[in-house]
């Protein structure tokens, strides 16, 4: 619907640096450099336009590299690409397809904020294909002379380092990634201090999604005003939906942000065989659930989502039929955190087993009414109490399954089988 | 800034956490993982409380107070988190208390009972853990840990050593050791005061009595000259365990492992139980007052030929008597330098040798030269004050030894010297990183105990008093054992009466090399195998005296053989006494148990000789006369400036070197079987590489006449060349020879 981030999508040979360039690609970066804008009028374009961060938590990306520590010392850029969300596929498709915007975006991030090395933090799952795609791209990207020593004749040195994970879900929190990138255990840090005054190796840090990053160079050459236009109404910008479920055509769409759902479902061909929407998560499975009658008018913003009781976060939307047994969805997404918990503190690494044990034994028939009573206390106990909000991620689905779908929980403690079959 | 806790104003100081406010003011917040001395990870969420204007409730151990911040340690908010908390903690918790050794002193026990509830909602099964043997210190139940991680964090910030960590995740996660190998830190042992639950138990304390029923005293550690505060738990007269005392000044809240599980020793079955005196050839039993009618005379016999030697163990008081009494029957060749072999510094050296510094003041210094000591092995809780030197002030550490030590914190340049190029190094025209030590930075040399052990002890503190002196550093001089400072100071030397005063007839004596002959010896609390630099000579000493006088705790092969009579001595825990420390604090100990069998505390002892002898002095008299003497004495510096100095000659004899082990420093710990066990005490032998031996060789080592043979692993080195290296610990095999003989290979 609108092409940023996937303006190579469709082309031959989408990752190589002569397609970029063909798109224009590096011009942004090319003119920071040749017309030696100011870091802070980089950043001001950037605060201007309302790009938002696209991981997860809809931060204003300008506001947080405006917090960069402005003193003398060493500072580090992190590009989060351990796109780990159950239902998000967009960090996937774009290393795999534009690495170099991505590459664009790191290198006018770490200008902005006065760094001298960017990291990109890679899933350990891509290690197949975005991994490599992405280190030819930094290596094509060396040769040009965007990245390394002397940019273009300017004096400038930026290292891009590529990395990759191991394959925990808790490294794409932000401090826990950075404790992986130091080489330790990924677990989150204790915030404050934020690592925009204290990240990796102790020095201020500034760490954005590889969606945000891509959106970068975009913004830079067609300027702030144009990319707020893009957005429906009040909305700024542009999102990438990451359309899974029970679709005819799941896809990855780039659209404006505030565009309404429906719109979103016609582009996948509506709902598989043509049943009836059940529900729907709309921004990754971490987020509330919400049923398809509330959301189909919905526009797809961070506003209007939190009207209805959930979030855009990832935009990784899950879209469940009517033939969908909620208590089992329930228990898969329960079974990730519980897998997914790194341990640290007490109500998340106790209370994510707890959750699917419970689970487990309303599925197998053997639980009753006071069970699901029990998610719910649970959940409230675990909610808000916990160091990241891997907690609050195993928590929210048990609390809106719960709200939403109550009678067919009921229905399966009273009769031992679901409610669909 | 002020803020509020339960409605009350508290003074608060900027960067400080609720819960140093609320723990200054004594308001009970319950916690697990926070722990004064280690860094916050605010993960066990036990200390959440309400903080008006914050969503949810809040850790205190990790938010900064605000001026005006309202916090809520009581409340149906605070209340509920808590009691959440506890129940996710409990969930895969053992219940199983009435068999667990931690049950009636457990944080989670006393915790869960003030905040949590009575029943738990979780029916579920509950997860296991399966044990890695981590040793024979620390035992391991990880079924019952809450992973609070303050073991963790005590490996990698305080021990320096991190041997412990998570593995896993989620539910999952573990704490155990990486891979399966037993915990080497000489401060592994805090790890089981640290975890707040039976998890990580003490081996030797394990399933041996109830915490309900022990009683605690406090002593004062016997194992290093920093002098440990300790508490001893006792049950039924017997020592169960030893957890440290608080003293900020010293083991802060730490305790070496040699502290802690140091009192194994005393139950031996070496341990001498009566007096005992030869009759017919053999030891029999006997009774004091037959000791001292014995002994008494032949004291008077051979007066001008007694030599007696006396532990640097011994408390101040027993030091200051056994003095005073020989002195008075007129007795000089007295001395508790028996591992030393070189005592022409004698009369230089300052009346109290000490650290001279306060132990917190190491972390201000920006360079500080370590001088032949392994400050890990032997002075665990002296590696904690240097460890964090380096963290804090990045201190740049020079390690100058006879052997590449390995230590808990980073050493910016190590060199490995024998004895006689330690001796050159430091002369002023040498060209080495010394010479790039700045006069105006604040710089320390600590000395180890084993330069005293060396044969050119007086060229090396010499040279390094002279090169101190020009770099403004002060000395530190490490003693050997517990009270090294008080025998300088009691005048358990030949040459110094107490507090001292220089016998000017006696100022090159020392007690051996200036006495060829003995008629008589008496050897207190000495093990002639073990605790001489020479203990070939000294067996032929007691071979070759007419009458040889034993106080001793333990039974050894020569005593059994060359004792004419053994008084039966208490053990440090069985009496009460005083030792001077290092930074020269007298620090007063109590008797904790009473003497095994019929053995007495060694004051006991001497007074009952004293009077057979016809000295009246009682105990108020000693104590009076130390304090005074102690008054007086004003120390300037450590530095030892001989005037006339003969160097070293350099020849290619070799040398042999002994490492010095804590753990088998004196009678007792050589007795405790757990210690013996751990990783440190590998024994080795290390030779010059120049030496070309194949590792099939027998190495025989020539000692005078008596051939000694080692039983050991032998190791290679490059440097020093000319020196043999020996660690020998433990006694169960083999023995530990001289420090400084000839050795040849054959």
């Amino acid at each position: 619907m609108t092409n940023l981030c996937t303006s190579t999508f469709s082309l031959k040979n989408p990752s190589s640096i002569e397609t970029y360039l063909s798109q224009d690609g590096y011009s942004s970066w090319k003119q920071i450099i040749s017309k030696q804008i100011p870091k802070s009028e980089v950043i001001t374009i950037i605060k201007e336009s309302g790009l938002k961060g696209k991981g997860g938590a809809g931060f204003s990306t300008g506001l947080k590299w405006s917090f960069i520590n402005s003193s003398d010392q060493q500072k580090y850029l992190v590009c989060n690409s351990d796109e780990s969300e159950p239902g998000t596929c967009k960090d996937r498709d774009i290393l795999r397809y534009n690495p170099h915007a991505v590459i664009e975006g790191m290198l006018i991030a770490s200008y902005a904020i006065g760094a001298s090395v960017g990291y990109n933090y890679l899933r350990g799952e891509f290690i197949g294909d975005q991994w490599i795609v992405f280190n030819k791209a930094v290596k094509e990207a060396y040769e040009y002379n965007f990245i390394g020593e002397n940019i273009l004749k300017s004096n400038l040195c930026i290292e891009i380092v590529p990395l990759i994970g191991a394959g925990a879900y808790i490294v794409g929190e932000e401090t826990a990634m950075l404790e992986s990138i130091e080489g330790k255990r990924g677990m989150p840090r204790i915030k404050p201090p934020f690592p925009a005054v204290q990240g990796l190796y102790g020095k201020p840090t500034i760490i954005n999604n590889t969606e945000t990053l891509a959106t970068v160079p975009y913004i830079i050459k067609n300027g702030s005003e144009w990319y707020k236009n893009l957005g429906v109404n009040d909305s700024d910008g542009v999102k990438m939906f990451c359309m899974s479920g029970h679709l005819n055509k799941p896809s990855v769409i780039e659209a404006p942000l505030g565009v309404p759902f429906s719109k979103l479902l016609d582009e996948c061909d509506g709902v598989l065989d043509n049943k009836k929407l059940k529900a729907v998560i709309p921004g990754g499975s971490s987020v509330p659930v919400v049923k398809g009658e509330d959301i189909m008018e919905t526009p797809m913003d961070y506003e209007s989502l939190m009207k209805i009781g959930t979030m855009l976060g990832s935009g990784g939307i899950i879209i469940m039929d009517e033939s969908t047994c909620m208590v089992s969805v329930l228990e898969r997404i329960s079974r990730f955190y519980y897998a997914e918990s790194c341990g640290q503190c007490t109500p998340c690494r106790e209370g994510t087993g707890w959750l699917y044990k419970t689970l487990v034994k309303i599925r197998s028939g053997n639980g009753d009414q006071s069970d699901l009573d029990l998610l719910n206390k649970v959940a409230n106990q675990i909610e808000g109490h916990c160091i990241c909000a891997l907690g609050d991620a195993a928590a929210m689905p048990v609390i809106s399954f719960l709200k939403h779908f109550w009678t067919e929980f009921e229905y399966y403690v009273d009769k031992k089988q679901s409610m669909v079959i | 800034m002020d803020i509020y806790i339960n409605n009350n104003k508290y003074q608060a100081l900027d960067d400080e956490t609720i819960i140093q406010v609320a723990d200054r003011h004594d308001i009970h917040i319950p916690r697990f993982c926070y722990h004064k001395r280690l860094s916050v990870v605010a993960s066990c969420r036990m200390c959440l409380v309400e903080v008006e204007g914050a969503k949810y409730p809040q850790p205190a151990c990790s938010t900064i107070v605000r001026d005006g911040m309202k916090v809520n340690t009581v409340g149906s908010i605070t209340e509920d988190a808590q009691k959440s908390t506890m129940e996710f903690l409990l969930i895969n918790h053992p219940l199983d208390c009435p068999v667990c050794d931690q049950a009636g002193e457990c944080e989670l026990q006393d915790i869960s009972l003030d905040h949590g509830d009575y029943k738990s909602n979780y029916k579920e099964i509950k997860r296991t853990v399966i044990d890695k043997d981590i040793g024979n210190l620390v035992t391991t139940e990880m079924t019952r840990c809450i992973h609070c991680s303050r073991c963790v964090r005590f490996g990698e910030e305080i021990a320096g050593i991190k041997e412990l960590g998570m593995t896993g995740r989620g539910e999952k996660t573990k704490i155990e050791t990486f891979v399966n190998q037993s915990l080497t830190s000489e401060l592994s042992g805090n790890v089981i005061d640290l975890c707040p639950v039976g998890a990580l138990n003490n081996n030797l304390y394990k399933y041996s009595a109830r915490t309900w029923d022990l009683k605690q005293i406090s002593s004062i550690s016997s194992n290093d000259c920093l002098g440990s505060n300790i508490h001893y738990h006792t049950y039924k007269d017997e020592i169960k365990r030893t957890v440290p005392k608080e003293n900020d000044e010293i083991n802060l809240s730490w305790l070496a492992d040699s502290d802690r599980f140091g009192h194994e020793g005393i139950e031996s079955e070496e341990r001498i139980l009566y007096p005992l005196i030869r009759s017919e050839n053999k030891l029999i039993k006997s009774d004091l007052d037959t000791l001292n009618e014995v002994v008494s005379q032949k004291i008077q016999e051979y007066t001008l030929n007694t030599t007696a030697v006396m532990s640097a163990q011994s408390s101040c008081e027993e030091m200051y008597l056994f003095q005073k009494f020989l002195r008075d029957i007129g007795i000089s060749n007295i001395d508790h330098r028996s591992k030393e072999s070189d005592f022409k510094y004698q009369d230089k050296y300052p009346v109290i040798p000490s650290f001279d510094i306060k132990l917190s003041e190491i972390e201000s210094m920006e360079n500080i030269i370590l001088v032949n000591v392994n400050i890990t092995k032997e002075f665990p809780i002296l590696s904690v004050y240097l460890r964090n030197a380096v963290k804090q002030n990045s201190t740049n550490i020079i390690s100058l030894s006879a052997y590449e030590y390995l230590e808990n914190f980073d050493i910016s340049h190590s060199e490995t010297l024998s004895p006689k190029e330690l001796e050159k190094y430091f002369t002023t025209n040498s060209n080495n990183i010394l010479s790039n030590i700045n006069k105006d930075n604040k710089n320390l040399i600590i000395m180890g105990p084993s330069t005293t052990y060396l044969k050119n002890y007086t060229n090396i503190i010499n040279n390094i008093s002279r090169y101190a002196k020009s770099i403004n550093s002060k000395l530190s001089l490490l003693g050997d054992q517990c009270n090294t400072s008080g025998a300088w100071a009691m005048g358990i030397l030949p040459h110094r009466l107490p507090g001292g005063i220089e016998i000017e007839e006696f100022k090159q004596t020392a007690y051996l090399s200036s006495y060829p002959k003995n008629d008589l010896l008496i050897v207190y609390n000495l093990e002639p195998e073990y605790d001489f630099s020479n203990d070939t000579e000294i067996i032929d000493r007691l071979k070759n005296s007419k009458f040889n006088i034993f106080f001793s705790s333990y039974m050894t092969d020569s005593i059994n053989k060359y004792a004419d009579v053994v008084y039966p001595l208490a053990v440090q825990q069985e009496s009460h006494g005083s030792y001077l420390n290092t930074n020269k604090q007298l620090q007063v100990f109590n008797q904790v148990i009473s003497p095994r069998g019929e053995s007495k505390n060694g004051i006991e002892l001497l007074l009952g000789l004293s009077k057979r002898l016809g000295i009246n002095i009682d105990d108020k008299q000693i104590s009076e006369d130390i304090n005074k003497i102690l008054s007086n004495i004003n120390i300037k510096s450590n530095y030892v400036l001989v005037d006339s100095m003969e160097i070293t000659n350099e020849n290619n004899t070799l040398e042999k070197i002994i490492i010095r082990s804590s753990n088998s420093n004196n009678p007792t710990l050589r007795r405790c079987k757990s210690l013996l066990t751990t990783h440190d005490n590998d024994s080795f032998m290390s030779i010059p590489n120049s030496m070309k031996i194949n590792s099939e060789s027998k190495i025989t080592i020539n000692e005078l006449e008596n051939s000694l043979k080692i039983k050991a692993n032998i190791k290679v080195h490059d440097k020093p060349d000319n020196t043999i290296l020996v660690k020998m610990n433990g006694r169960y095999e083999q023995k530990i020879g001289s420090y400084n003989t000839s050795v040849e290979l054959s």
